[in-house]
């Protein structure tokens, strides 16, 4: 099962990606059960494309982003990154490949080293890649700093000096250092306010523009997802349930938990009340979910029945380009010509 | 008293103490075993010439004492040196590499404290007969580096989930750069403080062993030997217990309150927004 | 009106760094009521996370308060008062949701050990009922299998369940303050409206009070009864939450809505407040909004605006207000 097929080769080719945690009481014990965070996901990133990925917290969304740069290693699946095999990859190529896939970390406290200056920080990638060395390097910095709109003269102060959004961009200028081709965004601009997001999807946008550089954009402001993508892939419980062009996501969204995602959207407008899809029930765990679909028992589908509580519906082509994960939404056409991307 | 001074007081009496020992050749009225040239050999009170009073083989004891010190301290300071690094390796490699190995360092580790250290040393001095110094050093060495391990392997385990130690290996940063940079630095507070602690700890533990006759040999002076001397048959001599004790309770005691201190000093900012 | 539950005057916060004093939280004033939901929204570093930890003493070493700064708590002066006083009130009283849920909570303690610490320090429950409560509490925050992931290490969490951790813990013991830093901004939209919804259940039941600090403009116009608007260490706007959206008084408050991304998804450029907040050390004479600003005008590089009362919990801290014929269109 692939989820599409482009006519060139994708920069990121996803397949079947699972990773399992197990869950141990003691270290010499038996695992007692298994976390399945990622279970199965495939999905493609075209050079200079944005493919972000939203959905539950905890639906595995980090632990994918991870598992394509092998910061986590993968249980089982493939992933090819510019035609080379991630996961075949010795040490010392991995190292090198790092040049090319990058990653902004969610948590812009516990990723900058409180002991290292920020300019060391991002200076680090420069100097184990070879790229710029002594004041060379500097001016790098600098430059950089500038270009995630912070004061260069900030290299030489440490990360508990700055605020949560100040040290978010310093984990973007990090990323872009090495200039890679791909950049996994794990919720880089939740913690900044509007003025400095708006900001920084522009600069990412404009970095898009200028260098090709492709994205998977981790988020959970679908406004901003909304701003950035040009594919988005809804994740539940370690499983993508739908996968579509941004047009069509946002507008007719076909998977219910995606409807009820995009109903509990808060909108800046006081007073206005908007018709909220609830989600029944209690968010399943990761280490017993439910059988069939795993939407299901927190489905609000008119038509659920045994089918959705006992087989495993796939990720289907409905409509051109719009691949969803439920039994119940119909294939609107016959399965279309190779997708163009929006 | 404010935190810096905490630090200070003890650090420039730890300073006193090493520039004492290290300075002995000079600073010492006599050699430490030098027997008096008009051949009395008695054990005398303190009076000018000798303000520390002499042993009962006539030598002096304030002599013996500043040699003594660089025994004592030299025998602390390698030892726990010993102890660190030891105990770092073992600690830092159990916590960085997790799982199984982990577990199964740290089972090893309860069983070896299970065994009083006493105990120990008791047994292999003796079993040794007169003891080198240089073994003795690595005796104590090897055998007091438990808490070190545990310290430095909780440490590690909680900086080996850190985010930057990830966000390093995702710029391409080999390992044993990673340890080196990213998280050996955040390992140094403990180390110090424990090995600060460590010097108090091993200093008296010497000076007890030396005392019992299985530390330090004869005619080695160390403060626990010295000690010793003072309960050879012939009567009290004061001079032969006060001096050499209130040196070794000094050096302990600025050592602990130098690890307190440093503890303290480095304890974790409240928050760091 | 009652007198507030919590009332902040001149709150004053600086840090001595190489390049001098650096102004972090100057001179910010506020109440908060029982039962109300003040919201604090401003540019990134502009010094809310400070203005928060002061409120309970919390600041990171090296920051300075000064003299003249009050925060009474219920009747009580926080900032003098006895630490074990402020010991016994927090986590109880009053609680705080950090913004960095990896920091704040212990990577060697499991989570649920970390709930019911608060609840044995602060009540005579045992253990295990502590720890009972603690499941509850961490249900109760929609983290599924709730009994399970207790026993799991803070790194083994999403980061929104790390968030929902933190929030447990300050909700635990009903406090009649919670200051909630960037509580949401972890989570999906959906259990956001979740925590929402329990924290609104808890102002209704309890008469809690809420600061609620936020980047999402979206959760302030749900929540918040009061905004305030935070430029640069000073207040620049305080106004009702209706009014705030639809008539900002401040140029900087007018960007940041203009700056709002909205779902309708035509992909044009966002609008941003051009240039960079000023180093805390160096903020500029006059109006410190003005470098960025449009309508600036000689007037504002050499008086420091005032903060001008327009009406009932309206307040605005621009010349514009005195001089409305200036704004450009
Ligand atoms: N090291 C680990 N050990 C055990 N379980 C883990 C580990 N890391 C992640 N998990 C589990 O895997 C699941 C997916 O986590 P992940 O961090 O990928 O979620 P996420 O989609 O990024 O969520 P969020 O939006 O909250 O960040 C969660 O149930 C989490 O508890
Ligand atoms: N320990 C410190 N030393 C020096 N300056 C500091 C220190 N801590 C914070 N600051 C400065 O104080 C200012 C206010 O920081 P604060 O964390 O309150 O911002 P914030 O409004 O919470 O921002 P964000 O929305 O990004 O979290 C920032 O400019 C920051 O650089
Ligand atoms: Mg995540
Ligand atoms: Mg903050």
């Amino acid at each position: 099962m692939t989820a599409q097929t482009t006519s060139v080769a994708p920069l990121l080719d996803v397949r079947n990606l699972t990773k399992h945690f197990p869950v141990r009481a003691g270290w010499f014990r038996a695992p007692t059960q298994v976390i399945r965070a990622v279970d199965g996901v495939s999905f493609t990133v075209a050079d200079g494309e944005t493919l972000a990925l939203v959905g539950e917290s905890g639906s595995g969304k980090t632990t994918a982003g991870r598992a394509i740069l092998r910061l986590i290693e993968p249980t089982s699946g493939q992933v090819h990154f510019g035609g080379r095999d991630v996961r075949a990859l010795n040490a010392a190529s991995l190292r090198a490949l790092r040049r090319e896939m990058q990653i902004v970390f969610q948590d812009p406290y516990g990723s900058l080293n409180p002991r290292l200056t920020v300019g060391a920080a991002i200076r680090e990638g420069l100097l184990v890649h070879q790229l710029a060395e002594g004041a060379a390097a500097e001016q790098r910095v600098r430059a950089l700093l500038d270009e995630v709109g912070l004061r260069a003269e900030y290299a030489t102060r440490y990360p508990h000096e700055f605020s949560g959004g100040q040290r978010q961009r310093i984990g973007i200028a990090r990323a872009l250092a090495v200039e890679p081709r791909f950049i996994v965004c794990d919720e880089p601009v939740s913690a900044l306010d509007v003025s400095v997001q708006a900001q920084v999807v522009n600069l990412l946008r404009d970095l898009q523009r200028d260098r090709g550089l492709a994205y998977l954009f981790i988020a959970h402001d679908l406004a901003v997802v909304a701003h950035m993508a040009d594919r988005v892939a809804v994740m539940y419980l370690g499983r993508i349930v739908e996968l579509a062009p941004r047009a069509a996501l946002f507008a007719t969204p076909r998977m219910p938990y995606t409807q009820a995602l995009l109903s509990a959207v808060p909108v800046p407008e006081p007073g206005r009340v908007r018709r909220r899809i609830l989600l029944a029930g209690d968010p399943p765990s990761p280490a017993n979910p439910p059988s069939g679909c795993v939407f299901h028992p927190r489905c609000s589908h008119p038509d659920r029945d045994a089918m959705c509580a006992n087989v495993i519906p796939a990720l289907e082509e409905k409509a051109p380009a719009h691949w969803v994960a439920c039994h119940k939404v119909p294939a609107a056409a016959p399965p279309s010509l190779p997708s163009t991307l929006a | 008293m404010s935190a810096r001074r905490r630090t200070l007081v003890p650090l420039l009496a730890l300073a006193c103490f090493v520039v004492l020992a290290l300075g002995a050749p000079w600073l010492a009225p006599a050699p430490p075993n030098a027997i008096p040239a008009d051949g009395l050999i008695q054990s005398l009170p303190p009076t000018v010439e000798h303000p520390f009073g002499t042993d009962p083989l006539g030598r002096d004891v304030l002599s013996r004492m500043l040699h003594g010190a660089r025994v004592s301290l030299s025998v602390a300071f390698l030892s726990v040196a010993l102890a660190s690094l030891v105990g770092t390796t073992y600690g830092a490699a159990a916590g960085w590499i997790g799982g199984r190995v982990d577990a199964l360092c740290m089972r090893l580790l309860d069983v070896a404290l299970a065994v009083p250290r006493l105990l120990v040393l008791l047994l292999m001095s003796a079993l040794w007969g007169t003891l080198p110094l240089h073994t003795l050093v690595l005796l104590l060495g090897l055998t007091g580096w438990y808490d070190v391990a545990r310290l430095v392997r909780s440490d590690v385990r909680g900086l080996r989930e850190r985010d930057f130690v990830l966000a390093a290996r995702a710029t391409g940063v080999r390992e044993a750069r990673i340890l080196w940079r990213h998280v050996v630095p955040h390992v140094w507070p403990t180390l110090v403080v424990t090995a600060t602690l460590g010097v108090a700890n091993t200093i008296a533990l010497e000076a007890g062993l030396s005392f019992l006759g299985l530390g330090v040999q004869p005619p080695d002076a160390s403060w626990g030997t010295i000690l010793r001397d003072g309960q050879l048959p012939g009567g009290a001599r004061w001079w032969l217990t006060v001096f050499p004790g209130a040196a070794l309770v000094l050096a302990v005691l600025t050592c602990n309150a130098l690890g307190d201190a440093l503890r303290e000093s480095f304890a974790p900012r409240q928050v760091a927004a | 009106m009652t007198s507030p539950l919590l009332s902040v005057h001149d709150l004053r916060v600086s840090f001595f760094t190489e390049a001098g004093p650096a102004r972090a939280v100057d001179g910010v004033s506020f109440t908060v009521h029982a039962g109300e939901t003040v919201a604090l929204v401003g540019e990134s570093g502009c010094g809310k996370t400070l203005t928060a930890l002061s409120l309970l003493r919390l600041m990171p070493t090296g920051a300075r308060l000064a003299p003249t700064s009050r925060v009474e708590f219920d009747g009580a002066d926080i900032l003098t008062m006895p630490e074990r006083a402020l010991r016994s009130l927090r986590g109880d009283r009053i609680a705080m949701i950090f913004q960095e849920p990896m920091t704040a909570l212990n990577p060697v303690l499991t989570v649920g050990d970390q709930v019911a610490e608060v609840v044995r320090v602060h009540t005579a429950l045992s253990g295990r009922d502590a720890w009972t409560r603690a499941v509850d509490m961490l249900a109760l925050v929609g983290i599924p299998d709730a009994a399970a992931r207790a026993q799991q290490y803070p790194h083994e969490l999403s980061g929104g369940m790390r968030q929902r951790v933190m929030i447990a813990m300050a909700l635990i013991l009903e406090p009649a303050l919670v200051i909630a830093d960037e509580p949401t901004t972890a989570l999906d939209v959906t259990i956001q409206a979740q925590i929402l919804e329990l924290l609104r259940a808890m102002r209704e039941r309890s008469g809690m009070a809420l600061l609620l600090i936020t980047h999402d403009l979206g959760v302030v116009a749900e929540m918040a009864s009061r905004v305030l608007v935070m430029y640069a260490g000073e207040v620049v706007e305080e106004s009702p939450v209706e009014l705030l959206f639809s008539a900002p008084g401040h140029p900087y408050t007018e960007g940041l809505l203009a700056a709002v991304p909205t779902l309708d998804t035509s992909r044009e450029r966002l609008r941003t407040i051009p240039g960079t907040v000023p180093p805390p050390t160096d903020w500029p004479a006059g109006c410190r909004f003005r470098e960025r600003c449009a309508h600036a005008w000689d007037r504002c590089a050499s008086d420091a605006p005032p903060l001008v009362q327009l009406g009932p919990a309206h307040r605005v801290r621009c010349h514009l207000v005195q001089e409305p014929e200036r704004r450009r269109t």
